[in-house]
């Protein structure tokens, strides 16, 4: 079956238990199935069904399931971006990056689960399924600044929570925190939508201020 | 470019997702500004260790029979 195992993997990570996340996969298929006319041949099939498991997703289990209320995201929201509005981190250091590894191989699965399920949704189809911006975009019917906007915030979360993990398991120090500095704006900006390029080229080596 | 406007678009550098007219004045502005090159550098950091350290659980053999079983495919 095409795209079952990343449908799968998407829905688990969404519904937070298997048995939920086979229901999500099996009715995502059967939905495709009967609705096959409406999909038009030579545009993106991958695409077109995790649109639908995100629809059945919202729609039938979403509400169901222990999540916080909108207010409790619009509240974890606004303590990180008053956090972040009081400056930004300054220099990575080794022990930083050693405990974050770390603090991912034992609890990414844990930190996903905690993340508002917009910037979930955002997250695991760009970072972990490897859709573009524009996919994304077309998954969620939401704009591609708000695409962008979420994922900032999502691997920001992301971050946060990973580092308090590594210090409440002592892997970083209480007191190290990484540094902050002055005046960084570090909201991600739906104004940046317009110019936004749609695809995404693939993960290349990192490399500080390379060209090309 | 102000450090202000870098920072809105490091997101766009991260991604490797980017024009070339942003690209340029954006890769400028890291090679000299480290305050910038750090920040673009930790949220590289989180997307690679997203890309690299969540394991990818493959769907049960019993899901891939009963959906084949279901939409008649044999």
């Amino acid at each position: 079956m095409p795209y079952l195992d990343a449908l799968y993997n998407t829905a688990y990570r969404l519904a937070r238990n298997a048995e939920d996340a086979e229901d999500l996969v099996q009715e995502t298929f059967l939905k495709g199935y009967r609705s096959y006319a409406q999909f038009t041949p030579g545009t993106n099939l991958k695409a077109w069904l995790f649109k639908i498991l995100k629809n059945t997703f919202i729609n039938e289990y979403r509400k169901r399931q222990a999540a916080p209320a909108e207010s409790d995201f619009a509240a974890i929201e606004e303590s990180f971006e008053s956090e972040i509005a009081e400056g930004a981190t300054g220099q990575i250091k080794n022990p930083e990056e050693e405990a974050l590894e770390r603090a991912f191989d034992e609890n990414v699965q844990r930190a996903l689960d905690a993340l508002p399920p917009d910037y979930r949704m955002a997250v695991l189809l760009a970072d972990i399924e490897g859709f573009s911006y524009r996919e994304v975009a077309e998954i969620l019917e939401i704009p591609v600044g708000t695409v962008m906007s979420r994922l900032y915030r999502g691997r920001k979360l992301l971050e946060e929570t990973m580092l308090r993990y590594a210090r409440s398991r002592g892997y970083l120090r209480p007191n190290e925190q990484p540094a902050r500095r002055r005046g960084e704006d570090d909201s991600a900006s739906e104004r940046a939508s317009g110019s936004a390029p749609g695809k995404r080229a693939g993960g290349g080596e990192f490399r500080p201020g390379a060209r090309g | 470019m102000s450090c202000k406007r870098i920072q809105r678009t490091i997101f766009l550098w991260v991604d490797r997702d980017r024009e070339e007219r942003l690209r340029a004045p954006l890769e400028e502005h890291l090679e000299r500004c480290p305050h910038c090159r750090d920040r673009a550098l930790r949220v590289e950091r989180i997307v690679v260790l997203l890309r690299t350290r969540c394991a990818r659980r493959p769907a049960p053999d019993a899901l891939h029979e009963r959906i084949r079983s279901l939409l008649g495919i044999e």
